[in-house]
């Protein structure tokens, strides 16, 4: 068995799909944040 | 390796600075390998993006010069549609400025333009910004009225991609407005990252591939998989986490730490250097050629 078939076994779950989106949530909300408040300091 | 892309000066600090207090030889090696390692990715990064644009060119442009831009659906599905021409014209203009948004951030990187020649620095910023909100709005465009592939989650982690350019490049925009350089340049690296997303979309997923012997955790024939979908948001998310984490090391850390950022960055150029070697091979060389 190949990396290549033990990664592709390992990600061939449907439900990991979810995964990336909500780690990408937070991430979003720190960015959208930090730029909202540097405009914000740009014009308090 | 150019000492012109110095990240030291990139943040607005000499690059000979070297910490006093302490300055035992941890602490000189960490304060000079931090901004060599930087300096690597740099101009690996810039090397890599160069060949990007050279592939763009030489499909693309000689594609459309040839008057036979049906030819662009062999890489981008729907790319041309006969008779859309609004479309059609999008789609044009977000290829023309994928080239020319990259030789602006070349331009824009060299510390001797901004040292030298700070008007041109100014103007070629604007042009940048101006480009960055181009593609981003284009991007956004093409993602919403076009058949593009792969599924939602790589379409929501593209159009999420495209909110954050147009952000950053408003911040850095004003930032350089008001004066105040050293924020402005921490937000013109953010932004030049994010709009660097989807190169790091084609040489991660080229390095994941070589590195797996193949396809791995998605379907080659769809295009959708978990690992897209990660892959995706990383894009962006990941070169963004590492430059905050750059920042904060050479600000605040101690050398130990700044020595581990040092050999992070260092990995992560070679890793660079592997997706960038395998996207020319397998990707872009074979169209360049007629492929």
């Amino acid at each position: 068995m190949t990396t290549h078939h033990i990664v592709a076994g390992l990600l061939s779950q449907s439900e990991l799909l979810a995964i990336p989106v909500l780690l990408a949530v937070p991430a979003m909300l720190y960015w959208l944040t930090r730029v909202l408040r540097a405009l914000r300091r740009l014009h308090p | 390796m150019p000492s012109s892309f110095s990240p030291a000066t990139l943040a607005g600090q000499p690059s000979s600075v070297v910490p006093l207090a302490g300055a035992d030889a941890l602490s000189r090696l960490a304060g000079r390998a931090l901004p060599w390692a930087a300096s690597a990715w740099c101009a690996v990064a810039v090397a890599g993006q160069l060949m990007f644009t050279a592939y763009v060119l030489s499909f693309y442009g000689r594609a459309a010069v040839a008057g036979q831009p049906e030819q662009w659906n062999k890489v981008l599905p729907h790319g041309w549609v006969p008779g859309d021409t609004p479309a059609n014209l999008v789609t044009g203009l977000h290829l023309l400025f994928t080239v020319l948004i990259i030789l602006s951030a070349v331009v824009q990187l060299l510390p001797v333009v901004r040292r030298r020649w700070p008007a041109l620095h100014r103007w070629n910023g604007r042009f940048y910004v101006v480009s960055a909100l181009l593609m981003a709005s284009s991007g956004l465009l093409m993602i919403t009225t076009r058949k593009t592939v792969g599924d939602w989650p790589q379409h929501l982690a593209i159009g999420l991609n495209g909110v954050l350019i147009i952000a950053f490049a408003l911040v850095a925009w004003r930032l350089a407005v008001a004066r105040r350089f050293e924020q402005h340049r921490r937000w013109a690296l953010r932004l030049f990252l994010a709009v660097s997303g989807v190169w790091f979309f084609r040489i991660g997923l080229m390095a994941w591939i070589v590195l797996n012997q193949g396809p791995a955790g998605f379907d080659p024939e769809t295009f959708t998989g978990p690992f897209l979908s990660f892959l995706g948001f990383a894009q962006y998310l990941l070169p963004l986490a590492v430059l905050e984490a750059y920042f904060r090391s050479r600000a605040q850390a101690g050398p130990r730490v700044r020595l581990a950022m040092a050999a992070g960055l260092a990995g992560l150029t070679l890793l660079t250097a592997l997706g960038i070697g395998a996207a020319t091979l397998i990707m872009w060389l074979p169209k360049m050629h007629g492929g």
